[in-house]
């Protein structure tokens, strides 16, 4: 088939002969990439467009571009806002009917699993060019658009109700894999540019910028949410009056985003079932497209489209489970519905107060995945959350940034550089003080003192033989006793070859024990270990004389057999153990500030539960 | 680079002043200042009571019942 580029007749050739079939109408020009005769290269191969089918599914238009590749092979191209794909026929296998597909339902076909998009109904609205088969502008047909889970193939249904169902699988392809030789002239862009648009409502002259798409358009007048697709615009709602939406960048600020440079071009405010608030900018690059400013509370959320669908149903998840899209696993965190309460500028799709759509939000901080879903189609986004002094800033605001509220599902957690060293390394030494204290309780000791002595020797002050003590800092004194009820207090001097007492230390032990309520207990220890300074080397001798009772005053004591023995070469671990602490104290307290923050993150989809 | 010399010199301070205090015995019970003889009182003995052969520990008197052990 072909309509011819002058007059737009439609011409197609059967077997014999050329029929001229009528004349169609000329396709308005829209907001893509590609435009008939472009040339270029497609996977390094060079092409030439020549032919163009454009159809719209109600809430907006797609193009069909047909190629003529170098090598003598063609492809056809789908492209919507601005995003190229590659198809090619597939088998459709045995794909439930038309009316069985909604949105998010998971299907085979051809053998690869996808997830529905998108359903409804193709109008044809014409074509230009030369097209391997005929057309019939104006018909309508069933379609549904396909996503593989991974974001990396897609497929479109197509149901005739003679020949069933058709399919197209293909993949997105990226600028560097469509190359276009020159760009699109400028005075071609933007459908509706030129004309003398005035408000349906207010009859005020509406502003139309040029170079893309537009089928909503609202007045800044009057607030009416004017629908541009058809011939005439059309009152489709009408802004709440006297509502401040709160906005903070006007209509036409330019932001630098990833480089490039956008211009908000929409505003939307939705509120949820709860009755929270979100805002939302479209920004618009001629080149790079559009992008989603989401802001909640003063977070804010950069959102791109995405082809990547989850692998299960988010709708009917519990918080915190987990979801594959694309090469990231996010956590769910919640889902619901909202309403368009606001909208201003000009929109790329049709657009009205009163709107609502089913929303999931996974996260995986500081990256959020979004799915919006509607009766007619889903779509996901991933956005990546940021700093509001970064998203003024890409706006050149000089004012100061307004605070934040609250915790942001996709919000990261800030850890400073002196946090992390002092966690890394408090981590660290951490673990070498333990280490040490460790070894400090297997020490070496020497035992230079070791005897036992019965109730007759240490109830009264009694004199050991003489030991020899060698060089050394700390000296301790163990004692140990079998004690049944009891206790032993013990006092202890070191007496020099002169008769001279030079060090004290005392020790103690108790145990007791019993069996109350059918359940044994026992409290104290049969040993004890104490510390003190070591005297110089020399030849000494024990002074020594114990008291006892069994837990009641007044009593005597039992007159177990005591165990005495002095060691040296001790390292003490009380020291080990305070280093190892104060080292712990920066991992612990940089956890515990992460615990809370997820905590406070998720407290509002899990209640109290801060796990 | 700094932050992380600073913090590691910090810790490694913490470090070196456990393993000082713990070899050294910091903060134990030293020697007396006066060698006392053992024919005479201890400094904290308190009166009364008087041993058979030495009087250095006198009345001082301990009651059971709390343990002190560990280092």
């Amino acid at each position: 088939m072909l309509v011819c580029d002058f007059c737009s007749t439609v011409v197609y050739w059967d077997d014999e002969t050329a029929l001229k079939t009528g004349m169609q109408s000329v396709l308005p020009e829209g907001d893509s990439r590609l435009y008939m005769h472009a040339t270029g290269k497609l996977a390094g191969k060079p092409y030439e467009v020549v032919g163009h089918l454009r159809y719209s599914h109600g809430a907006g238009t797609w193009d069909e571009w047909y190629l003529q590749i170098a090598d003598g092979s063609v492809a056809w191209l789908s492209e919507d806002e601005r995003e190229l794909s590659f198809e090619r026929a597939a088998s459709t296998g045995d794909v439930p009917p038309a009316g069985d597909l909604y949105p998010g339902l998971a299907i085979a076909v051809d053998g690869e699993a996808y997830t529905v998009r998108e359903v409804g109904e193709a109008l044809c609205e014409g074509g230009e060019g030369q097209l391997p088969f005929t057309i019939h502008p104006g018909e309508m047909y069933p379609y549904a658009d396909l996503a593989s889970s991974d974001g990396a193939r897609f497929a479109t249904l197509e149901y005739d109700e003679d020949e069933g169902a058709t399919c197209f699988a293909g993949q997105v392809l990226t600028h560097e894999q469509l190359s276009i030789d020159d760009e699109r002239p400028p005075s071609t862009a933007g459908g509706h540019e030129g004309q003398n648009i005035r408000c349906p409502n207010c009859d005020a002259p509406l502003e139309l910028v040029g170079g893309r798409d537009v089928e909503t358009l609202i007045c800044d007048y009057c607030g009416a949410q004017n629908d541009l697709t058809g011939a005439q615009a059309k009152v489709v709602g009408v802004n709440p009056k006297d509502l401040d939406p709160g906005f903070y960048f006007e209509i036409g600020r330019g932001g630098t985003f990833d480089g490039d440079v956008y211009e908000v071009c929409g505003r939307m405010m939705y509120e949820d079932d709860e009755g929270y608030v979100a805002r939302e900018y479209l920004l618009h690059n001629p080149d790079a497209g559009y992008l989603w400013l989401a802001e909640e509370n003063n977070h804010y959320i950069l959102n791109r489209p995405t082809q990547a669908a989850p692998n299960v149903n988010p709708f009917y998840l519990a918080p915190k489970q987990t979801v594959k899209a694309g090469d990231r696993t996010y956590k769910f965190y919640e889902s619901g519905s909202s309403r368009l309460v606001y909208v201003d500028g000009a929109l790329p799709w049709q657009a009205r107060s009163g709107d609502r759509n089913s929303y999931a939000d996974l996260v995986a901080p500081p990256y959020m995945y979004q799915v919006e879903q509607t009766d007619k189609e889903v779509e996901y986004f991933i956005g990546e959350y940021m700093k509001p002094e970064d998203v003024f800033a890409a706006f050149s605001w000089d004012e100061p940034v307004p605070g934040t509220y609250g915790v942001h599902p996709a919000q990261p957690f800030h850890r400073g550089p002196l946090a992390r060293t002092l966690m890394v390394l408090g981590a660290i030494f951490a673990l070498v003080n333990g280490l040490m204290l460790f070894a400090s309780f297997g020490s070496d000791q020497d035992v230079i003192f070791n005897k036992k002595y019965g109730p007759d020797a240490y109830l009264k002050e009694s004199l050991s033989e003489p030991f020899t003590i060698g060089e050394s800092n700390i000296m301790g004194l163990k004692i140990a006793a079998p004690l049944n009820n009891s206790w032993i207090a013990l006092q202890v001097a070191l007496v020099d070859s002169s008769d001279k007492v030079v060090q004290e230390m005392e020790s103690d032990i108790s145990y007791y024990h019993g069996v109350e309520g059918g359940e044994s207990w026992s409290e104290g220890s049969r040993s004890s270990s104490t510390y003190g300074k070591s005297p110089p080397p020399g030849t000494y001798r024990l002074l020594f004389k114990a008291s006892g009772g069994m837990g009641n005053r007044g009593t005597r004591a039992r007159g177990e057999n005591l165990q005495i023995a002095l060691v040296q070469g001790v390292m003490l671990s009380r020291y080990f153990l305070a280093a190892f602490i104060f080292s712990l104290l920066f991992p612990v307290f940089e956890f515990v500030r992460k615990r809370l923050f997820e905590a406070r993150r998720w407290a509002a989809v899990m209640g109290d539960d801060d796990d | 680079m700094l932050r992380w010399i600073v913090a590691i010199a910090f810790f490694i301070s913490v470090t070196g002043f456990a393993y000082l205090a713990s070899a050294q015995g910091w903060g134990l019970p030293g020697l007396l200042e006066k060698p006392v003889s053992i024919r005479q009182s201890s400094t904290k003995a308190g009166s009364g009571h008087r041993g058979p052969m030495f009087i250095y520990f006198g009345s001082r008197r301990h009651y059971g019942g709390g343990f002190r052990g560990g280092k």
